[in-house]
């Protein structure tokens, strides 16, 4: 199984589609979703397939593509690591729940809309795939500018302001980020991003520090951070539902992946550096994304603002820089693609029978529509993070590797767990529970087979990465264990020297403190003495 | 020790059950959506809610049995184990383990369980959820047994949220009426403040030990005590943080105002979820713990002040209640604390004693609540009842002896395990006197609380409106397991007389005796810390015995005299003291000062961050540098307005500037 043929089948399939006539849209459905299908066998397998104990890129596959001017070649290659093995594994799995969604709601320009489903597909998988930062950058962009026709012309009624904002926010970052991919390749003369890896690290802290804000930025906007997270909540409020669920499911998590191999494992000085602040959006994000959903009446929205706060957690734990908050991390990501892609799935459901998504609109839903009712229920308590369910897995780790490096943000984080069981009850009690007000409501059909067959394996997936989150995390456990390594060889090392100089004692920074490493804080500890750089890392300084 | 991998099926057979039962709801629905009258599958879901329970009881008593079988420091059965959560240096393994401890809480968990099962036969007859109830149950019965059986504090937490869940889905299980659907919510949000405390407490956990195991912690933590005392404070904080848990799924101050609101949920849930079972969790956790907790003076203070004024709080509040399940909640509430001050005097195992009389009585008082209710068409106010003892016989008497029980009367179950509790407070001296009249108090106001109840309920004129309802004894399904239940409430003494009596009836402390190795490390540490535990002397002993006594008789007289003869008393007190009584009756308003001081400012923070925060000045400054953006762009499209003249001068005026910077460099 190649991974070339996994990335452009949904291209064929979008090629295949293209030459057909528009008016036969049963058949380009079928198309549509049988290329889906196929793609998710072939990602299925790939997954299997691949080894979880070795460091390194896997099934990589190399060409030459062209070269630039000033003489730096630039191949098309790809490969499969622990780094990005999950997110290959859901996207494929995603993608034919989405396209079987738009059964419900997309029954105008349907040529279109499937074309510009598969190319999102082919950038997505290429995005997680690519190991040349030439080719990343390419597939980066192909998979964004789907989204603003699926947004711009199948979206609800604010949908011009809603792409026109998304498309400044995406451009800034992206524009940034080019500057920084045009920088490395002037300053290294390769575009290999394995290599780059290696030789980033070498860097003064200074430079890595001005390389990883170049590319943190487009991540950012992309995961949503806050303060870039505006554009989210009108994106998915205006998206239709199977735009949602890619842009909650997989495109987000391009900002994680992204801030994960190209900010933590390529500079692992900057990393360290700027992990304080990171971890503080990340905890700031979990709590002030909770808010945001318990003052929606949209539907949602609310869901959308949740988004925010779940990515809050993937980001805590990631720049805690310790195993258990990167494992959580990475799991994270594939927790949230799950329950809150359900989510929406969900949340269409409803709209597509009641035309609202207002908040007061429902209430008793449950009496009638009792199998929705059970998905909604299981898929909230993912979200909300109840164990035996993948969501409580992700969290716990992020929080336990957060309040390994720093207990204050990790606690603030930890509020995040009360704040989000407040929104998501209320929520599911406004929709499910109560007495049936409005008429309307009365007579709603309960989900029907279609609707159930899209939900079933996701709903199965929430729960074996509940019981048997193993099988998951060990698929990257190796790959995560070296970028650690990497991380802990970049801290700075000191040698204090006692002022006998019997006793050499190595002080390695930041392993249990909140503290930035920096060399200056030595003179004051305790032992006091002479400092002097260790063997560990030559090159401390900024 | 000893491995059996059938072990599993303990919690697993429920969780089936669950299963079946909730397929059997979805075909019921599908049948009565053809004809609106159709039996379904009810009866058939409530053979298998009940059977599995059962089922899971038997292995239980085979567990418990081949345990006894051990000598006393082998005592313990492990299952296969199944690893769950491995990162780094962090593996979470969980296996299920039964240890005196554990198997005492298999037996209650399903004894109880079962019974109370059984009951729901005949309570929920005709409910249209008839399955979905059984589903609920049983998935509950299988989250508690994870509870009280799992070897990790990760797979404890996974029956801890999961009975929450169960209380949140049962609370709510009328929830077309919608304020059960409201109580549900509140209850599992005011369990997540305390879950987020564990949440953190275990994290310090894993800083400390390395590990979440329970028995590796337990003995782990004399290593942490010697030398110069520096994880004192951690070891305090972390057991601290860990009873903020408790606090929360036990219903203690401050988190205990989601109990009286989660009655609205159907009788047997109160009985099983909110009254033996999952609120007594806290305790089970802090007995499981105990060197942990026993580690710290301070921590144990604080946990016997909290059980002790919980304990008042909830009896006053019980004083005035007028709705029958609600005087059993306080009741409940209060009870707990009693376990609470237990454990904060370091009795771990007299407080295991009192949750599983109290299982007994309290569970048989709520299913007897239950068949007044039935009885009497959904009625729950007291003053709407009386007389009842002529028409339902049978209830009446089971529910006086668990009155008897609650009300500590000499010689019934809940007599001795609270006088152990007191007497336990009352020799770790100095400040805990205080505590222990605290307690006393609270006695005095159980006994006139208990018996106020009785008396409005079975004795005094009918105050109930005859044409409408007609009171009637319930089916067998419903009074056989309260009969069971009577018999343990009465005769559940025997499994810890005090140690006087015990002398005297040439009977041990069986309880007491069971428990010892699992108890005995808090103990070790215990007397590390405090010294050796003050000795009660048999005068002594004699004499608290008697203190009891006398309290418990002297106010259930006083309680069932003043009520003997209607609801005077009541109407009284809220004439002559309608502050207190006003006072009393919400609980010394703590819940409505929550409201205003965290509800409604937490609603207004939310609204004020999405509508201020968010989208006036965050998005405010996305669009106002879109705007800025555009005027730049509209002045400088000046510079380029297509006339070669402006290009030349702007292209003269910088060479001019450049060469100004490299003459000045």
């Amino acid at each position: 199984m190649s991974l070339t043929l996994l990335t452009f089948l949904p291209l064929a399939g979008a090629l295949a589609i293209v030459a057909l006539p528009g008016h036969k849209t049963a058949l380009l459905r079928a198309i549509a979703l049988g290329t889906t299908l196929v793609t998710a066998v072939v990602g299925v397998l790939i997954y299997a397939a691949f080894d979880g104990t070795q460091v390194g890129a896997q099934m990589g596959e190399t060409a030459s593509w062209f070269v630039l001017p000033g003489g730096t070649e630039v191949h098309y290659r790809l490969g499969l690591d622990g780094l990005s093995v999950l997110m290959v594994g859901l996207t494929s799995v995603l993608m034919p729940v989405v396209l079987l969604s738009t059964w419900g709601h997309v029954s105008e320009r349907v040529k279109e809309f499937l074309v510009w489903m598969l190319v999102m597909e082919t950038g997505m998988l290429g995005v997680f795939l690519a190991l040349d930062l030439v080719l990343f950058y390419v597939f980066w962009e192909v998979s964004l500018i789907p989204l603003y026709f699926l947004v711009g012309i199948w979206g609800g009624e604010r949908r011009l302001y809603a792409t026109v904002k998304f498309f400044l926010f995406t451009l800034f970052g992206s524009l940034v980020m080019m500057i920084g991919v045009i920088a490395l390749l002037w300053q290294f003369d390769t575009s290999d991003v394995v290599v780059l890896s290696d030789r980033a690290a070498e860097l003064t802290t200074g430079q890595q520090i001005w390389y990883f804000l170049a590319f943190a930025l487009a991540f950012s906007i992309k995961v949503p951070l806050i303060p870039f997270h505006t554009w989210l909540a009108d994106a998915h409020t205006e998206a239709p539902t199977s735009g949602s669920v890619v842009l909650a499911g997989v495109l987000l998590k391009m900002g994680t992946y992204g801030l994960l191999r190209f900010g933590i494992a390529m500079f692992p000085s900057a990393a360290i550096e700027l992990a304080p602040l990171f971890m503080a959006l990340g905890a700031i994000g979990i709590v002030y994304g909770a808010l945001l959903s318990m003052a929606q009446t949209d539907l949602k929205r609310l869901v959308a603002c949740s988004s925010v706060s779940h990515l809050g957690y993937v980001v805590l734990g990631m720049f805690s820089l310790t195993s258990a908050g990167l494992a959580g991390g990475v799991l994270q990501m594939v927790n949230h693609g799950l329950s809150t892609g359900l989510l929406f799935l969900l949340v269409g459901m409803v709209y597509e029978r009641r035309h609202t998504r207002a908040l007061d609109q429902f209430g008793g839903i449950a009496a009638v529509m009792p199998i929705y009712a059970v998905f909604l229920m299981i898929t909230v308590l993912s979200s909300a993070g109840l164990p035996g369910l993948n969501g409580f897995v992700g969290e716990y780790l992020i929080l336990l590797g957060a309040f390994e490096r720093s207990p204050l943000w990790a606690v603030i984080g930890v509020s995040g767990v009360i704040l989000g069981a407040v929104y998501l009850l209320m929520a599911t009690r406004r929709v499910l529970w109560g007495p049936i007000v409005h008429e309307a409501n009365r007579k709603l059909s309960d989900v029907n087979l279609r609707e159930v067959v899209l939900m079933v394996p996701m709903i199965a997936l929430v729960a074996w990465i509940g019981v048997a989150p193993n099988t998951f995390l060990h698929k990257g456990q190796a790959s995560l264990d070296a970028v650690l390594q990497k991380i802990e060889g970049a801290r700075p090392r000191v040698v204090l020297v006692e002022p006998a100089g019997t006793n050499e004692k190595v002080a390695s920074e930041g392993v249990g403190r909140p503290g930035t490493g920096s060399p200056d804080a030595v003179p004051g500890s305790p032992l006091g003495g002479s400092v002097i750089s260790g063997p560990a890392a030559p090159e401390t300084g900024r | 020790m000893e491995h059996h991998s059938w072990l599993w099926w303990i919690p697993f057979l429920p969780l089936v059950g669950s299963a079946v039962c909730g397929v059997l709801h979805y075909l019921t629905i599908r049948a009565r959506r053809a004809s609106p009258d159709a039996p379904g599958y009810a009866g058939l879901a409530g053979m298998v809610g009940v059977l599995s329970v059962g089922l899971s009881l038997v292995l239980a008593i085979r567990a418990f049995l081949l345990l006894r079988g051990l000598p006393v420091e082998e005592r313990v059965l492990e299952s296969t184990p199944w690893d769950w959560i491995g990162v780094g240096d962090l593996r979470i393994v969980l296996t299920i383990v039964l240890d005196p401890l554990s198997s005492t809480m298999t037996l209650v968990v399903t004894g109880v369980g079962f019974l109370i099962h059984a009951y729901s036969t005949g309570y929920m007859k005709g409910d249209k959820g008839y399955a979905k109830f059984f589903a609920f149950m049983n998935l509950f019965v299988f989250a508690m047994l994870m509870l009280v059986a799992s070897s990790n504090l990760l797979g404890l937490f996974i029956g801890w949220e999961g009975v929450g869940l169960c209380s949140y889905l049962l609370i709510g299980f009328w929830y077309e009426k919608g304020w059960p659907a409201e109580a549900g919510q509140k209850a599992f949000v005011m369990n997540r403040i305390g879950d987020a405390c564990f949440l953190v407490g275990s994290f310090l956990l894993v800083r400390l030990f390395g590990t979440l195991d329970l028995s590796e912690i337990g003995t782990l933590v004399p290593g942490l005590l010697g030398g110069s005392g520096e994880h004192d404070l951690e070891l305090a904080v972390t057991a601290l943080l860990l009873f903020g848990g408790c606090c929360g799924k036990s219903a203690q101050i401050p988190l205990f105002t989601w109990l009286p609101d989660a009655m609205a949920g159907p009788t047997p849930v109160s009985a099983l979820i909110h009254a033996a079972t999952m609120v007594t969790a806290g305790v089970y956790l802090v007995a499981r713990l105990n060197p942990l907790f026993a580690a710290s003076p301070t921590v144990l203070a604080v946990i016997a002040t909290v059980g002790a004024v919980t304990a008042l709080v909830g009896a006053s509040t019980a004083l005035v209640q007028r709705d029958i399940k609600k005087v059993l909640a306080y009741s409940t509430v209060s009870q707990l604390g009693y376990m609470f001050l237990g454990l904060g005097s370091g009795a771990f195992g007299a407080a295991i004693f009192h949750l599983v009389t109290h299982a007994f009585f309290k569970g048989l008082l709520f299913l007897g609540a239950g068949s007044v209710i039935h009885g009497m068409h959904e009625e729950q106010d007291l003053h709407k009842m009386g007389g009842l003892r002529k028409h339902m016989p049978r209830t009446y008497v089971t529910f006086v002896a668990g009155a008897a029980a609650l009300s500590g009367l000499p010689l019934m179950s809940g007599y001795f395990s609270k006088d152990e509790i007191l007497a336990h407070a009352f020799s770790a001296g100095g400040y805990y006197y205080l505590l222990w009249a605290v307690g006393i108090g609270g006695a005095m106001l159980t006994a006139y609380y208990t018996w106020r109840m009785v008396a409005l309920t079975f004795f005094g004129p009918e105050r109930f409106d005859h044409h409408h309802v007609h009171p009637h004894e319930s089916p067998f399904s419903m009074t056989g397991p309260l009969a069971v239940l009577a018999l343990l409430s009465v005769g559940g003494g025997l499994l810890g007389l005090a140690p006087v009596l015990g002398h005297l009836a040439h009977l041990p402390h069986l309880m007491g005796d069971w428990l010892a190795p699992v108890v005995e490390p808090g103990e070790r540490v215990l007397a590390m810390r405090h010294g050796p535990h003050g000795e009660v002397s048999h005068s002594l002993e004699w004499i608290l015995l008697g203190v009891g006594a006398a309290v418990a008789l002297v106010f259930a007289y006083r309680g069932f005299v003043a009520y003997r003869d209607g609801i005077g008393a009541d109407e009284r007190l809220a004439e002559r003291r309608p502050v207190l009584a006003g006072f009393l009756s919400e609980a010394w308003r703590v819940d409505a000062s929550y409201q205003s001081f965290v509800v409604l400012p937490l609603g207004a923070l939310a609204r004020v961050t999405s509508a201020v925060v968010d989208q006036l000045v965050v998005d405010g400054i996305v669009n106002g540098s879109a705007t800025v953006a555009r005027a730049i762009g509209q002045r400088t499209r000046r510079f380029a307005d297509g006339d070669l003249r402006s290009y030349a001068l702007w292209i003269g005026a910088g060479a001019v500037a450049i060469s100004f910077m490299w003459i000045w460099s």
